[in-house]
């Protein structure tokens, strides 16, 4: 019965974390990959493994704990939530008083690592849970409405709590990603300074991505195990038919109420750890915008698949520079010679008189690199909502499902 | 299978192509872009294999100045981090093409000792957290950074810029900037700051009110929070305290800076206390809400403020007559077309290489951070050391760096004492809309318009420093948030 797809012979084997050696094998790669990237071993990958990629990257891990938060309440249980940033504010909030310094007109306890992170997220769940009842109560669109109420009551709440954001225009700062005991000079392990791990030199990038990386995989692990079991199914009667989903036996209130905590649990991380990767932020920042920005890392990645929310972060963060790369790629080529200058000639308009959409300058002729980003980016989300609404995930099982069966394709 | 699905499924497969072409090159644009530094081992080899160059071949030309980071035997690279999709985009993208004519001006006249100078431009959208992954972006690549644009913006990667001992012109006025306690002399301001300008606006207005009317004004004084608004309500409030003035309404951090915010609060605070004068510190977008609102409910005050509330755009708006007849516009550095020595060069160069760009003050701004950047550059040059540190010593011995009268002489020296070089003086403009609509408005292009055109700013004042600025004990910076 072995290497035969799609045969499962037992309950376990078929909701299995990794169903096949294939898979199991694959993401161990990905995993040796993904760790090893600093190091920068391979060949064609060495410019991801780079320092300013780094950043980008771990923004990216951070935005997927956030994202795999809203997969859970908008793609696993249904419920559209624009509340988003609200909760992640509430983490990060929760993080500065615990684990912040105080002075400049704010509070702070310097506490360590290992009470903030986890604080962070359990005060966004308690929120998550108060305001649960409200939600419940709403379905679609009028859900979406609620959330959004809370996003302008998080705005004016931090904008109003000046010993704890720093006010307006000001902000305040955070503590730094280290691991401590407890408020001891030397961390126990120093993730946000240059230094060496068992015996690797590494730079501050390098060790937080990696530390990043290693959060990101135990909360992949988490909404996996969630999505898998009777929590998600729970969720995914709730999603596909509420009244159907009742009838069963599903509790609805108190999964919803379950399904806006575990969301809040993740947001809140999520939002202490971005706070704490930049350093500093406004109260402002956590605006509708952000809510809007992991919606569309849901829908680009893939509602309700782990893989898909990560794959979404990851592109929402990563082709913005991307593009920009592309279009400073485009300038170089075009000074050389060959098709390829020429189809960057082509492409590019140095002068009000060549043709081209691309203009060299920063203002015009021809549009600027960054306004050529901007609409390439919502471009891109379109495209993706019309030709494939599973997302990346979907492009990732056509493509596997053709290779399943090459050649012979149907 | 059906049709549509095929057809869909092969369209996705043209887009997964797509992505993938994109993705590869962005690998091959990261690795050329990177000037050969992401190597940290590189880089600091860099250095000794060219301090012992002179003692082999002290012939080759330029090969007896040493460097780090940014610089190579035939190229420096500058980096701008600009605000090129954000709230400050129309002006901040006029200073960086003039920045851009600068360079290129500089290249063709063999640039700066026997090197060309690279501009790597970043957007940042004027949003903190893109700021800084800007800067990590860029770091290992520039020698200096010639344009931050604003004041949390920059002040978020001073940790970053002092663990690369990089200096920065920012594109902000914040008085910290020359406080060594608040950036250890990283960021090199430029001419005044925002609170200084506060207390000069002040005094000024006030005194020419008095003449006018014979009765000293009353004041209010609306402002954003944060570094730009609540230092500039700092000088402005200072100096009503001590000209012994009346404040009716003070309105400091009360201004959102949000566009959509209808400002009701502070328009009915300023039509109910009637003040002479109101100060503002602001961005153009909300004075334009604030005066227009408060014209309707019948307030017919005069309007003056720190530089950034205003932009000559403003003439094009509905609150253009209001500007024209009752904004006081002062000036760090002079306005487009002023008739000083300076503008002859910057004009020519515009006319010769964008005359399709329509005029704007923000170029002289774009152009006097070329030039000091320019000049401390050369200075490092000159004394043989164009390492990071060696560029920051340079920068840090200027001592009235002279702009031809496009903006008050500059110096950081010496850099522990900021009351002896903190720059002091603004100048004074009218705003005036008939000059500027004759001469074309909206329409003007540099190459067309009569004289490089016009943006309606009339010199009234050249650059002065009032009694409150000269005398002020500048230790430190006027707001710390």
């Amino acid at each position: 019965m072995r290497g035969r797809p799609l045969l499962y012979t037992s309950y376990e084997a078929d909701s299995a974390m990794l169903p096949s050696a294939t898979k199991k094998v694959a993401m161990g790669v990905l995993l040796v990959v993904a760790f090893t990237l600093p190091l920068q071993l391979i060949p064609g990958l060495k410019w991801l493994g780079s320092n300013p990629w780094l950043v980008v990257l771990g923004q990216a891990l951070i935005f997927a704990i956030g994202a795999l938060g809203l997969n859970i309440l908008t793609g696993l249980a249904g419920q559209v939530s624009l509340g988003h940033a609200f909760f992640m504010g509430m983490g990060a909030y929760t993080a500065a008083i615990l684990g912040g310094e105080t002075g400049r007109g704010v509070i702070g306890f310097e506490l360590p690592i290992w009470i903030w992170l986890p604080a962070a997220g359990i005060v966004a769940a308690l929120i998550g849970i108060l305001v649960a009842p409200t939600a419940v109560r709403v379905r679609g669109l009028y859900l979406a409405f609620v959330t959004i109420a809370l996003v302008f009551i998080g705005d004016h709440i931090f904008r109003n709590l000046r010993n704890v954001s720093g006010g307006p225009g000001v902000g305040r700062t955070w503590p730094a990603l280290e691991v401590k005991v407890w408020k001891e000079e030397e961390p126990l392990l120093a993730v946000s300074s240059d230094g060496s791990w068992f015996g690797i030199d590494l730079s501050r990038q390098a060790k937080q991505y990696i530390f990043l990386l290693g959060l990101l995989i135990a909360f992949a692990i988490f909404h996996k195990n969630i999505a898998r079991t009777r929590l998600g199914r729970a969720f995914a009667a709730i999603r596909d038919r509420d009244i159907a989903a009742e009838i069963m036996g599903v509790d609805e209130v108190s999964y919803k109420a379950l399904a806006f905590a575990v969301s809040s649990f993740f947001a809140g991380v999520s939002g202490a750890l971005l706070a704490s990767f930049f350093g500093s932020r406004t109260p402002e920042s956590w605006d509708l915008v952000l809510s809007v920005t992991f919606i569309a890392i849901i829908l680009i990645g893939g509602a309700g698949t782990t893989a898909g929310a990560i794959l979404g972060a990851f592109f929402v963060v990563m082709v913005p520079r991307l593009v920009e790369n592309f279009t400073r790629l485009l300038g170089e080529l075009a000074g050389g010679e060959g098709v390829f200058a020429a189809i960057a000639n082509f492409i590019l308009k140095s002068g009000a008189n060549d043709f081209g959409l691309i203009g060299t300058s920063v203002i015009g002729p021809g549009l600027s690199t960054f306004q050529v980003n901007l609409l390439l980016y919502g471009l891109l989300i379109v495209v993706f909502l019309i030709f494939e609404p599973l997302g990346l995930y979907g492009i990732w099982l056509r493509v596997r499902n053709y290779w399943k069966g090459w050649p012979f394709s149907y | 299978m059906n049709k549509e699905l095929l057809a869909r499924s092969r369209g996705m497969i043209v887009l997964l192509v797509l992505a993938l072409v994109v993705v590869s090159c962005g690998g091959d644009g990261g690795a050329t872009t990177t000037v050969g530094t992401t190597e940290p081992a590189e880089t600091t080899a860099a250095p000794t294999e060219t301090t012992e160059a002179p003692t082999e071949t002290t012939a080759a030309p330029g090969g007896d100045i040493t460097f780090d980071v940014g610089v190579t035997e035939d190229t420096i690279t500058v980096g701008l981090l600009a605000d090129l999709t954000g709230p400050f985009a129309p002006l901040v993208q006029d200073i960086v093409a003039a920045q851009e004519v600068y360079w290129d001006m500089i290249n063709a006249a063999d640039g700066i000792a026997g090197r060309q100078v690279e501009v790597i431009v970043e957007d940042t959208a004027y949003n903190p957290d893109q700021h800084r992954t800007k800067y990590e972006a860029i770091r290992d690549q520039v020698a200096i950074i010639s344009q931050s644009t604003g004041s949390p913006q920059t002040a978020g990667v001073i940790d970053l810029m002092l663990e690369d001992d990089i200096v920065a012109i920012p594109l902000t006025w914040y008085s910290g900037w020359a406080d060594p306690s608040f950036d250890q002399s990283t960021v090199l301001e430029q001419q005044t700051n925002y609170c200084l300008e506060g207390m000069n606006v002040v005094e000024y207005v006030s005194n020419t009110f008095e003449e006018a009317n014979g009765a000293p004004p009353t004041w209010a004084v609306i402002s954003f929070p944060g570094e730009y608004g609540q230092d500039g309500a700092f000088g402005a409030k200072y100096a009503i305290e001590q000209l012994g003035l009346e404040l009716v309404f003070d309105a400091e951090a009360l201004v959102t800076p949000t566009p959509d915010d209808p400002e009701t609060e502070v328009i009915t605070g300023i039509v109910s206390n009637a003040p002479d004068v109101v100060f503002t510190t602001v961005n153009p977008t909300n004075l334009a809400v604030i005066m227009g609102g408060a014209a309707q409910s019948g307030f017919q005050g005069q309007w003056t403020g720190n530089v950034p509330s205003y932009d000559f755009r403003l003439l094009d708006s509905p609150v253009a007559p209001i500007i024209d007849a009752a904004y006081v516009q002062p000036g760090y550095n002079v306005a487009w077309g002023t008739d000083v020595p300076g503008m002859a060069p910057l004009r020519d160069a515009m006319l010769e290489s964008r005359p399709d760009l329509r005029p704007s003050d923000a170029f002289v701004v774009g152009w006097i951070e070329a030039r000091i950047t320019h000049e401390i550059l050369q200075l490092a040059a000159d004394s043989g050391d164009m390492t990071r540190a060696g560029i920051k010593a340079a920068a840090l011995t200027i001592e009235g760096f002279n702009f031809d009268g496009l903006a008050p002489d500059q110096s950081y020296s010496p850099p522990d004492d900021p009351n002896s070089y903190v720059t002091r003086s603004i100048a004074i403009f009218d705003p005036n809309l008939a000059a500027y609509t004759e001469a074309g408005g909206a329409a003007q292009t540099i190459g067309t318009a009569p004289n490089g055109g016009t943006t309606g700013s009339d010199l009234v004042e050249d650059f002065f420093a009032g009694e409150l600025a000269s005398a002020y004990d500048f230790t430190g910076a006027c707001f710390r948030p």
